[in-house]
């Protein structure tokens, strides 16, 4: 499979009170044709910031350095006008919260519509065509009604479709989801998810995922990696990271989660909490919380390391020449 | 056993007011008869859906909200005909934990402030008292002496709800209600914070009412478990009965529709067709009617009640009529 996108030693800072801090810190990662990568983490672990710096959609006062290769092209060397054609045509996002993406005071129709007109050369009719045919598509009953309707006027979970029809539209090669499901209720999440997953099927579109939840994760996706304070600690195809993680944060995260099955009457925690941007510890980021941490940990910052497959950036795995 | 909190047909219409005269034209029934018991000791869970009206009942219970109609006898009083002042003195024994530990601590108040005001407000103790009792509670919760002097924005998120379980705890209620308490944390916290609560219920014996939207949380915290839908409890069981043998049909909707951190179970996904209908208008008969896959004519019109299934399991579904 052909790599679509391929993320190289990517670093993004901010510029804060406490200098320039690195909230993105050195992450790769490739995303090949057709497949879903998922992008798990905790809050501030970067994943949000990652797929802002491809979009390059970052806070002014963020800049991000290394290689964004989409279709080798590096997005982080565009104009900003080479990238207004990438992003919504051959790149779409969807948020988190579509009420906060869609703008209130137009229908959702339209909004649907503007995009198509903004990336491709056909008449207003035949966008608008489009836009209800998008609107069917993702499952919307009275597509011709709700084209017609405003945000406000829709659920929740609707306005999460309108979000993805308004991403499919122009035929992305890549979505990247940030927490899609995250605001709705499971039912609705269900409802989604399974939506996803049938566009992906129909039309072959990569989709980088990026979640907290391991249930999403496990239930979308292909491969993984699993981010902590800016950089990627742990990457595997998405069965071998469930049934044997290696990252000792990516095993306490899988035992700090309560499930369905669960008869345990203590949930494994993780001591602490996530380290600030601007006090990073001088070793292993996660070394501090880890029960598993030895002297070399707190000394010097552990590679990515390539095991069987795995990737993962942990002293454990790190053979010592005697 | 004697009920510590016992709910009967509680009721929360608010009116929907409109035209330049605001005239009620409407309600909508946030909690529209309820029926429920705890026990002393014992955890209950209320989960449900955005707007099935949990977190409103665990309001109304503790009068945050006035209740249109029903009983909610704690303690051998009906709370909703107990005078204000005799309200708040009630309160003493029914603390709440809140969501949002952003927004439920007063940030111009330190910790020792926010930990002392309860006591000093229900005139418990001598001033050396309560200071001793707040030095105890808060290395109960985890956290030190120490940080008796900071304010809330020194602390993360996990912390601050630990503050704000340590501010319920001070007054040693009887019940506490807890409505989300770990929804706005990491998984890596509100495992603490799940464990913290765990041993509390041991070591206090307290008795909680657990609000919360995740099933899995409400799993692995509670003893039993209410569903709720549209203003309703749907079905009631101990967690056991609940998780292994969902009966009601949104039950077993709601708990298929839950991801599992797990690639290789494939679980028969049922798939609720459709959004949630609105509480100021809710569908005939069985309010789940229009989302359900076994609706009879019968559905749409009668409107079921909860009935024992055995073992203390209660379900509101014509379907089991007659079991």
């Amino acid at each position: 499979m052909t790599a679509i996108l391929e993320v190289q030693q990517l670093k993004t800072r901010f510029k804060t009170d406490h200098g320039k801090v690195a909230v993105v810190d050195g992450v790769d990662f490739v995303i090949r044709q057709g497949e879903t990568l998922g992008v798990v983490g905790e809050s501030g672990c970067g994943k949000s910031m990652t797929s802002l710096s491809i979009m390059r959609l970052l806070p002014s006062n963020g800049s991000p350095e290394g290689k964004v290769l989409f279709e080798g092209k590096n997005l982080l060397e565009l104009t900003e006008k080479q990238m207004q054609k990438i992003r919504g045509n051959e790149i779409a996002m969807i948020f988190q919260e579509p009420m906060t993406s869609l703008n209130p005071l137009h229908t959702v129709g339209k909004q649907i519509e503007e995009a198509i007109l903004h990336h491709r050369k056909i008449s207003r009719e035949e966008a608008k065509k489009r836009a209800i045919d998008m609107l069917k598509a993702v499952g919307m009953p009275r597509a011709d009604e709700i084209y017609g309707e405003y945000p406000h006027q829709l659920s929740g979970g609707m306005r999460q479709r309108v979000m993805i029809a308004m991403a499919m539209a122009c035929d992305p090669k890549l979505i990247i989801a940030d927490e899609p499901t995250t605001a709705l209720d499971v039912t609705i999440q269900a409802q989604i998810l399974e939506l996803m997953q049938e566009l992906k099927e129909k039309t072959g579109t990569s989709i980088m995922l990026i979640t907290h939840d391991l249930g999403v994760v496990a239930e979308m996706c292909d491969r993984v990696i699993v981010m902590y304070a800016g950089q990627v600690v742990e990457e595997a195809d998405v069965k071998s990271l469930f049934e044997d993680p290696k990252h000792p944060y990516t095993i306490g995260l899988m035992n700090s989660i309560p499930d369905l099955e669960d008869e345990r009457e203590y949930l494994e925690t993780i001591p602490g909490s996530v380290p600030l941007t601007h006090q990073m510890p001088k070793g292993c980021r996660f070394a501090p919380r880890c029960s598993k941490a030895m002297p070399v940990c707190h000394e010097h910052p552990p590679e990515l390391l390539s095991l069987d497959d795995h990737k993962c950036r942990c002293w454990l795995y790190v053979e010592v020449d005697e | 056993m004697e009920p510590l909190l016992e709910v009967k047909g509680l009721q929360k219409y608010f009116p929907i007011r409109s035209g330049a005269l605001k005239k009620t034209t409407g309600y909508v029934r946030a909690v529209d008869g309820i029926d429920l018991t705890v026990y002393p000791g014992e955890t209950v869970g209320i989960v449900g859906e955005s707007g099935c009206g949990k977190s409103t009942t665990g309001r109304t219970i503790l009068r945050l909200l006035e209740p249109t109609a029903g009983e909610v006898w704690f303690n051998g009083k009906d709370l909703a005909r107990l005078s204000k002042e005799e309200m708040r003195r009630t309160r003493k024994d029914i603390q709440m934990v809140f969501q949002d530990p952003f927004a439920s601590l007063n940030p111009r108040q330190t910790i020792k402030q926010i930990l002392l005001e309860s006591l000093e407000v229900h005139g418990i103790g001598t001033k050396a008292e309560r200071l001793k009792t707040v030095e105890e509670i808060i290395e109960v919760v985890g956290l030190q002496k120490e940080h008796l002097n900071r304010h809330p924005h020194d602390f993360s998120g996990g912390q601050r709800q630990r503050i704000g379980i340590a501010r319920a705890l001070v007054l040693k209620p009887k019940l506490i209600i807890a409505d989300e308490p770990v929804s706005a944390l990491d998984v890596s916290i509100q495992s603490q914070i799940l464990n913290l609560l765990k041993d509390l219920k041991k070591d206090f014996n307290l008795t909680l009412l657990f609000i919360s939207h995740d099933l899995s949380v409400v799993k692995h915290i509670c003893d039993r478990v209410a569903v709720m839908y549209l203003g309703r409890v749907v079905e009631i069981a101990d967690k056991q009965t609940l998780f292994k043998n969902p009966s009601h049909p949104y039950t077993q909707a709601l708990l298929s529709a839950v991801p599992q951190a797990n690639p290789n179970v494939k679980r028969e996904r049922i798939i609720l067709k459709g959004d949630l209908p609105s509480p100021a208008n809710p569908p005939s008969g069985c309010t789940f009617h229009p989302r359900c896959i076994h609706a009879t004519e019968e559905c749409k019109t009668a409107v079921p009640h909860l009935q024992d299934i055995g073992d203390g399991q209660l379900v509101s579904c014509h379907l089991l009529k007659g079991r």
